[in-house]
């Protein structure tokens, strides 16, 4: 192949994983702002968490690898049930502007608090894969990289069966659609509730956990990671699971493009543009409701 | 209501001891203190316009002040413009852009317009970061000055002392708060409520809701921006880290647990939550996760803040009432 | 001469489902005109469309004679074509006379207060002007959104359902307040499923069934319409006459 394609596809493989990651972290996002009508500011503060809790578990408690990227994400779920049976049950009808304030105090007091147990420190992930770098037609990645890659997807694909196919995932579609309809017909709002919070919770950390031997968590990951996984659900239309899926693997495969191809730092503002450009074009974003 | 005279006996000894503080206060450090609440209060109640009357939560307030400040700061450092001309230049500069964003923002509503602001702040924070030709990225604009007031007869008055810079910035945080009363107690300030209480009503009634939206988004703005030209000619420079969103965070919270829609409860918010800090100095991460647990259980079981009802509290019963009627 | 207000073959579509189609009406200075129809017939997006929420795709809305159906709705407002809601919208929190003076702050008017002084004693209010909008017992707020629409000077009146959920006491006293309003020069429009109202106040009747007119006169004919019948009790007419 020649250098600049070779070079390109470099670049779209880099681009993968990230895109993986955002369409997962975008998929919670998506769920927990369809069926509560919430826009969780602290969502990346569970991707953080994701990734901490495992880095804690393998490095410090010595854990197996295997065994401690679920056990992660379970303690997150976990920690998600919690705020959502003390704090967001009481949530379920607030205005805009109060649930916002809510998330962003949660945000700010988790993000704290992972500074207070684990210091400043970017920490990442010890992976039993050997760092050996491995090569298809000039193209670089690495036996990590694959699994995460792997990881991701399955994940994915996972997530988009249980919200299509399952029952419980049928009926938390039907409570973006029509929530007075749906207590009608007998689902149990909270229930759904506590389940959409879960469920959202659940990916971020996943995508945390997962990415976490791969490029190092800090605490303050978590805005940032907000901000894009907002961003992607703004580009694909606020209710569209497609939209988060397609929209995260378009922003991961753009910002990896940009790294390479932009001048330095720039490549966040990649996102910022095109959701600017979309609000002006397209307000509704690029796919309808799911 | 509030013509009544025990209230504006309240505002002169109020604005009596507010101008007395350096006579009675000599310490540089409780100095600084006033002069960096008096600049967040100037800051916040420009906010409240957007937040707390029209009721949109908009998160790139402190994006306008870092805005303010970068402008001035540019203005002062490659045309010699003196705080003089470089505050009023921000404030103008800062309220367009508020303009032209509001025009492509302000039709929507809800969570998306919250997050476009927020998209907004960090897409300023990234060029001020990495447009490093005109703003030196990371290091920053240093070198700014406070200027002399130069009167004619009396000539240049140096202003670089706490004392002295004190008056400016509480001139400059009377000014905005001034201007934030009037527009809140004219019809265009009821027209924010309406908005705010109902607005596909008040639209379908004749009130143009972006219209109102707007002058609350581009005057808050714009007095964000001259808030944060004080501030950087003050601290003598500025860098990316005024785009951190720490400062978002500390104004909401002056805001919010001040007392949205009251202006007077912002203003409060911004001196408490000035020097509360301070005292909390040495355990950083400790205060942001009280700040924010209180943040939250406010919004959660006081909306209407703690710092304003707490001092209406203390109000006779009737003129209570009153206040509550007006609201 | 045209009337104060015209629809001329209005249709709307939503996605691919027309709410209306083709409809002409016309209504003009103290006139009642009733718009009825079975539940999802057309009715509220025709009010709708009047007032800017929505765009027809094809069709106009003339008023006075100028087209109005492409303006913002806050500026139809200011014209003078006011409406109020189904589901009851008023300004919670604030005191009734505060929230009334919403149409005349709208209009600049020079003393808005004095306004909806004038528009709470209209509906028989003004008592209870300094009480909150969320005090209001449900039949004195479906008052006190007329009286909010009265402050903004409106010349064409569109209620929708003002009379539901009323008793008849209530109802009674929505009655005469619109008799009394037509009186005084004002064109109104009403989407109402109470017929005793329709019948007693109503100047003209309209009936709109999926999306189209199908009947129009006075309230006495289109009752006795074999059409409307037919589209209210879903059996024909023909059918009827040969069991009786």
């Amino acid at each position: 192949m020649s250098p600049t394609i070779t070079i390109l596809a470099q670049h779209l493989l880099n681009g993968v994983l990230i895109g993986c990651a955002y369409a997962l972290i975008a998929m919670g996002l998506t769920m927990i702002f369809g069926v509560m009508n919430i826009a969780n500011f602290a969502h990346g503060e569970f991707y953080m968490l994701g990734g901490f809790v495992a880095f804690y578990l393998v490095s410090l408690m010595r854990l197996d690898y295997f065994v401690a990227l679920p056990l992660a994400v379970a303690v997150v779920v976990a920690l998600a049930v919690v705020l959502q049976h003390s704090i967001f049950r009481r949530l379920r009808e607030a205005p805009v502007m109060t649930t916002t304030l809510v998330t962003i105090g949660l945000s700010i007091f988790l993000e704290n608090a992972a500074l207070l147990l684990w210091g400043p420190q970017p920490q990442s992930i010890p992976t039993p894969f050997p760092p050996k770098p491995l090569s298809f037609l000039g193209v670089y990645t690495t036996p990590l990289y694959l699994f995460c890659m792997a990881v991701t997807a399955a994940l994915i694909v996972v997530g988009h069966v249980l919200i299509r196919r399952t029952r419980m995932g049928k009926a938390m579609r039907a409570t973006f659609q029509n929530k007075e309809a749906s207590a009608l017909v007998g689902i149990r709002i909270d229930r759904i509730y506590a389940y959409a919070f879960a469920f959202g919770a659940a990916l971020a950390a996943a995508a945390g956990a997962v990415l976490g031997g791969f490029i190092p968590v800090e605490p303050a990951s978590g805005g940032v990671i907000t901000l894009k996984a907002f961003i992607v659900v703004i580009l694909g239309g606020m209710g569209s699971f497609v939209g988060a899926i397609v929209g995260g693997l378009l922003l991961g495969l753009a910002e990896a493009l940009g790294a390479g191809y932009l001048p330095n730092g720039w490549k966040d503002a990649i996102g910022f543009f095109a959701v600017i450009l979309v609000l002006l074009l397209r307000p509704e974003g690029l796919f309808k409701r799911a | 209501m509030l013509d009544a005279l025990p209230y504006r006996l309240a505002t002169i000894a109020v604005l009596v001891a507010l101008f007395a503080i350096p006579l009675v206060v000599h310490d540089d450090y409780y100095l600084h203190l006033f002069i960096v609440s008096g600049i967040f209060a100037a800051a916040v109640v420009g906010l409240d316009l957007i937040v707390g009357y029209v009721g949109q939560l908009s998160l790139a307030h402190a994006a306008f002040f870092a805005m303010g400040a970068y402008t001035s700061a540019l203005l002062f450092i490659r045309l010699h413009w003196s705080m003089w001309l470089g505050l009023p230049a921000a404030a103008l500069l800062v309220g367009v852009v508020a303009i032209v964003l509001g025009s492509i923002i302000l039709r929507t509503r809800g969570h998306r317009f919250i997050i476009i602001t927020v998209v907004f702040a960090e897409l300023m924070r990234l060029v001020a970061t990495n447009w490093v030709d005109m703003t030196r990225g990371f290091m920053g604009l240093p070198g700014l000055v406070v200027p002399p007031l130069v009167l004619p007869g009396i000539g240049a008055i140096d202003l670089t002392s706490k004392s002295r810079f004190y008056y400016v910035v509480l001139v400059a945080a009377i000014v905005a708060f001034v201007i934030c009363r009037v527009i809140v107690r004219s019809s265009i300030g009821r027209k924010f409520v309406l908005i705010r209480e109902n607005e596909p009503l008040a639209e379908s009634l004749g009130i143009s809701a972006f219209r109102y939206s707007m002058i609350a988004f581009a005057v808050g703005a714009a007095i964000a921006g001259a808030a944060g030209s004080l501030y950087a000619h003050y601290v003598g420079f500025v860098s990316p880290d005024l785009f951190n969103f720490s400062y978002v965070t500390i104004m909401l919270i002056m805001v919010i647990l001040g007392g949205k829609g009251t202006l007077v409860g912002p203003a409060l918010g911004a001196v408490i939550f000035t020097f509360l800090p301070e005292f909390l100095r040495e355990a950083s991460h400790w205060r942001m996760i009280t700040f924010a647990a209180i943040l939250i259980a406010a919004t959660l079981f006081m909306p209407k803040g703690i710092v304003f009802p707490l001092l209406t509290h203390l109000l006779p019963r009737e003129r209570r009432l009153r206040n509550a009627r007006a609201a | 001469m045209p009337a104060l207000l015209e629809g001329h073959r209005l249709a709307v579509r939503f996605g691919g489902v027309a709410a209306l189609k083709g409809v002409d009406l016309a209504v003009d200075a103290g006139e009642v005109l009733s718009v009825i129809g079975p539940n999802g017939a057309g009715k509220t997006t025709l009010f709708n469309v009047i007032t800017g929420r929505v765009r027809p795709a094809a069709g106009a809305v003339l008023f006075d004679g100028e087209p109005i159906h492409r303006l913002a709705p806050f500026r139809i407002a200011l014209l003078g074509v006011v409406r109020t809601f189904q589901k009851t919208e008023v300004f919670g929190p604030l005191r009734l006379i505060d929230g009334v003076a919403a149409g005349a702050l709208a209009r600049n008017d020079p003393n808005p207060l004095a306004r909806a002084s004038e528009a709470l004693s209209t509906v028989g209010l003004d008592r209870k002007a300094h009480l909150s909008a969320q005090q209001l017992s449900y039949g004195d707020q479906r008052l006190l959104e007329i009286a909010q629409a009265l402050a903004a000077k409106p010349k064409v009146l569109l209620l929708d359902e003002p009379a539901s959920g009323m008793n008849h006491h209530e109802s009674k006293r929505i009655m005469k307040l619109i008799v009394e309003l037509r009186a005084r020069g004002l064109a109104m429009i009403l989407v109402e499923h109470n017929m005793h109202v329709v019948m007693s106040i109503s100047d003209r009747v309209i009936v709109i069934n999926y999306g189209e007119k199908i009947a129009e006169g006075r309230p006495d004919h289109v009752r006795n319409d074999a059409r409307v019948i037919e589209a209210y009790l879903g059996v024909p007419q023909a059918a009827d006459a040969r069991a009786r």
